[in-house]
């Protein structure tokens, strides 16, 4: 019950969330060109959910959790989330954290956050790869991304704290998006483009007599705006950590940034018919 | 042929109002007279059966048909060409029969009120305000123009043996003055109301370059308007013979064959038009439209793949022949299609198009693809980057720690992964599909060697067990630890627990 609350409460601030800040939902055409059945997708977010419910949440999302609760919460991911010292000393379950802290969440709203952006613009970039180029390719981008914020960040010794989430993984994911479909456009939950795109809307309707609708709940946006927007949000915290040595919010943004340049690897992983489209200038 | 040409002059020679004797030798004249001899009789009842058409049956294409054979056989039969105007709806066509009437009989009373009726009608008519002057103008003065029955030995002069192959860009400059001069003096002509002089000079354009586009177009039809058709024709056919190039004349003698009734002849000069090099889009267009409209596809089609022929990149033509060809059923022809014009040209709306109708289809391999090692080692390297970033965690971030295990399992991953990706998506491989005794695929859509099914299976499952010993290899450190892990003592430091209680909260 209480668990239901908090999933609730997770949507709730997510729906208030993307009033200012859009969500990505869908391509706009929810276009499958290639026609792969997004399965590997689906099963990564199935993977992340039934960890999540079945393994982590019922430590935490009760009435009263108690000390033995919390402790558990964390030995997991003491135990199995990606951390410097473990690595380097040979603690834990070593390096097999680059599997398993991919596939952890801290809790409801990150879990559910980063599903929502793997599935927006997972299922098409699992369509130019097929599927399990595109779990290698998931899997590469996780790692490179917790390792890039091991290598590049400053703190991560001195903290030395466990990361954990799909978010290094899935940024490689946009990334990848960014350099197959850029011209295509994202529909997004975002309140604030609803409103703003009302009074334009009004406006055509009385000069052209028009009868579009004045209130839609979704925003079609241009795809390279979006996700250079998302690069941005991640840029300028992850030079406060590197030139600062500050860590920002406890969000690896540094994670993020690695995780969005190793989507550049998509070309290995990528369809060899769409590869030499590509190369020809064409769209895919 | 030499005898219809001779025939065809005999009866431009009558219908000339001109004694056949005075134009052509003696075995000519014999000719004309058996024609004239036989052909009385006929011509009365052809007249009487164009008559009951229009009268009894409202049917003016055949009432059209009989009376232009009527008068075929007899020119000089004013009520045919009066009852003729009838059957068409073009105003300056019905003027032209009428002049016809008029040139056999000034003073035809019914001829002369239809003409003036008909003069308020057209937009460029003869002047007919002054009655004793409008008969001049319709029966030109040998001084002034060459008259009607000069025409015959113009025609005859820009026949090909007269003027072989003569095209625009091989005009001298001084030729090209007088093509200038000719086509000045036509539209004076013109606007003179002096039509004969015109189609004099016309004439005598088509006389120095054969497929004159202007002078042809307005010479063939206004010849044909006027009732020579057959001289009409044979300055098309001079154009024809010189193989011209020129869409113009193509589209003229369509226009006539329509006119004619004659669709198959229509049908056939439509599809030589599109072959043409210089026949312009909005023309192919015009065409595909025009058999579209018809119920015509197939036909639709080979306009396409003329005009294909002749400009091989034009993105439209070969958006619209796939369109097409997936409207008929031939889908792999039309993404071909589509294919080709997506690669035509980097940044275009008509790529753009190409490629959203692209999107309807899962593209297929080319053999390129297929074949290509480099794509297939562009795969191996992807999995072996995993492997390479497996090892350099393994060994704590630091690739000096790697022992020589590890480099062992790199390079069985190398292998691994080729072979897998052999086996899996690069079958074709050339020539490795070849030396492995590869044989095309007979249900497939290429013409290369793929390995055969027992040599994959072969090749993946001796990949898949490659990739298992390197992934031992590479994670040697991480498997020891994964069977006995060691437990997080850090973390009893933050919750300020010793073991057994840290093990009671388990």
């Amino acid at each position: 019950m209480a668990f239901l609350w908090f999933l609730v409460y997770v949507l709730v601030a997510l729906f208030f969330a993307s009033f200012f800040f859009p969500l990505p939902l869908a391509d706009v055409n929810k276009t499958m060109r290639y026609r792969t059945i997004p399965w590997m997708t689906g099963t990564l977010i199935g993977l992340n959910v039934a960890i999540f419910l079945l393994w982590q949440a019922p430590d935490i999302y009760r009435s009263n959790p108690t000390l033995g609760n919390w402790f558990k919460y964390f030995e997991k991911i003491w135990l199995y989330g990606y951390r410097e010292s473990y690595l380097r000393e040979g603690k834990s379950i070593g390096a097999f954290v680059a599997f398993t802290s991919i596939f952890m969440h801290g809790d409801l709203f990150h879990l559910i956050s980063n599903m929502i952006y793997l599935w927006a613009f997972g299922y098409r970039v699992e369509d130019a790869c097929g599927p399990w180029r595109f779990l290698s390719f998931y899997i590469l981008c996780g790692m490179t991304a917790s390792m890039g914020n091991i290598l590049f960040n400053p703190l991560s010794q001195s903290a030395d704290i466990p990361s954990i989430g799909a978010s290094g993984a899935i940024s490689g994911v946009l990334g990848a998006y960014l350099i197959l479909f850029y011209g295509e456009w994202v529909t997004c939950l975002w309140g604030l483009g609803s409103f703003l795109r009302m009074p334009v809307v009004l406006t055509q309707n009385i000069l052209n007599n028009g009868s579009l609708l004045w209130w839609r709940w979704t925003t079609p946006l241009p795809a390279w705006l979006f996700l250079i927007v998302y690069l941005a949000m991640n840029v300028v915290p992850s030079f406060e950590i590197i030139q600062e040595g500050q860590d920002v919010g406890g969000v690896g943004y540094l994670a993020h940034i690695v995780g969005f340049l190793s989507g550049l690897t998509v070309f290995l992983f990528v369809r060899k018919d769409l590869l030499m489209r590509y190369a020809a200038g064409r769209a895919l | 042929m030499t005898l219809v040409r001779t025939v065809a002059r005999v009866r431009f020679a009558e219908r000339c109002d001109t004694s056949a004797e005075a134009s052509f030798p003696a075995g000519y004249q014999y000719l004309a007279a058996i024609a004239k001899a036989n052909s009385a009789m006929d011509a009365q009842q052809l007249f009487r059966e164009g008559v009951i058409a229009i009268r009894e049956h409202q049917d003016y294409t055949r009432a059209r048909q009989l009376l232009k054979q009527s008068l075929e056989l007899e020119p000089r039969n004013i009520q045919a060409w009066l009852w003729l105007t009838r059957t068409v709806n073009d105003p300056s066509q019905k003027l032209a029969f009428v002049q016809r009437a008029l040139q056999i009989d000034a003073n035809h009373s019914e001829a002369r009120k239809l003409y003036q009726r008909l003069n308020g009608q057209v937009a460029q008519p003869p002047s007919v305000s002054n009655p004793s002057h409008s008969s001049s103008q319709l029966q030109p003065s040998p001084e002034s123009t060459p008259g009607i029955a000069g025409f015959r030995e113009m025609i005859a002069a820009t026949r090909i043996d007269a003027a072989p192959q003569t095209t625009k860009s091989e005009l001298s400059l001084a030729e090209k003055h007088q093509v200038q001069q000719h086509l000045g003096q036509a539209d004076l002509a013109i606007q003179a109301g002096n039509l004969p002089d015109a189609i004099a000079q016309w004439l005598e354009v088509l006389s120095i370059q054969v497929d004159h586009p202007e002078a042809i177009k307005k010479a063939a039809i206004n010849l044909w308007n006027r009732g020579y058709e057959d001289e009409a024709r044979a300055i098309l056919q001079n154009a024809f013979d010189a193989k011209t190039t020129s869409p113009v004349v193509y589209q003229t003698a369509i226009q006539l064959a329509e006119d004619a009734d004659n669709p198959r002849e229509a049908t056939r000069l439509r599809l030589r038009l599109a072959r043409l090099p210089d026949t312009d889009q909005a023309t192919i267009d015009y065409l595909v439209a025009h058999f579209l409209q018809l119920k015509q596809p197939k036909y639709a089609m080979r306009v396409l793949e003329y005009a294909r022929q002749a400009s091989p990149d034009n993105q439209r033509y070969l958006i619209r022949l796939g369109d097409l060809k997936q409207e008929f059923g031939s889908q792999d022809e039309a993404i071909s299609l589509y294919e080709q014009a997506a690669q035509t040209s980097r940044r275009s709306q008509l790529r753009r198009a190409a490629e959203e109708r692209l999107h309807d289809f899962v593209p297929t391999l080319s053999d390129r693809e297929r074949t290509s090692v480099l794509l297939a080692l562009r795969e191996v390297i992807g999995i072996s980057i995993i492997y390479l970033a497996l090892a350099f965690q393994d060994v704590g971030l630091d690739f000096g720690n790697m022992n020589p295990v590890h480099w062992a399992g790199i390079g069985l991953a190398v292998i691994g992964s080729y072979l897998f990706v052999t086996a899996t998506s690069s079958p074709q491989q050339l020539p490795l599909a070849r030396w492995l005794g590869g044989n095309v695929p007979e249900d497939q859509d290429t013409h290369v060697p793929i390995l055969s099914v027992e040599t994959r299976v072969m090749m993946g499952i001796l990949g898949i067990s490659l990739l298992i010993a390197a992934f031992i290899f590479v994670f040697g450190n991480a498997l020891e630890l994964l069977i006995d892990p060691v437990r997080p003592d850090d973390l009893y430091e933050i919750f300020e627990l010793d073991d057994p209680q840290a093990e009671s909260l388990r």
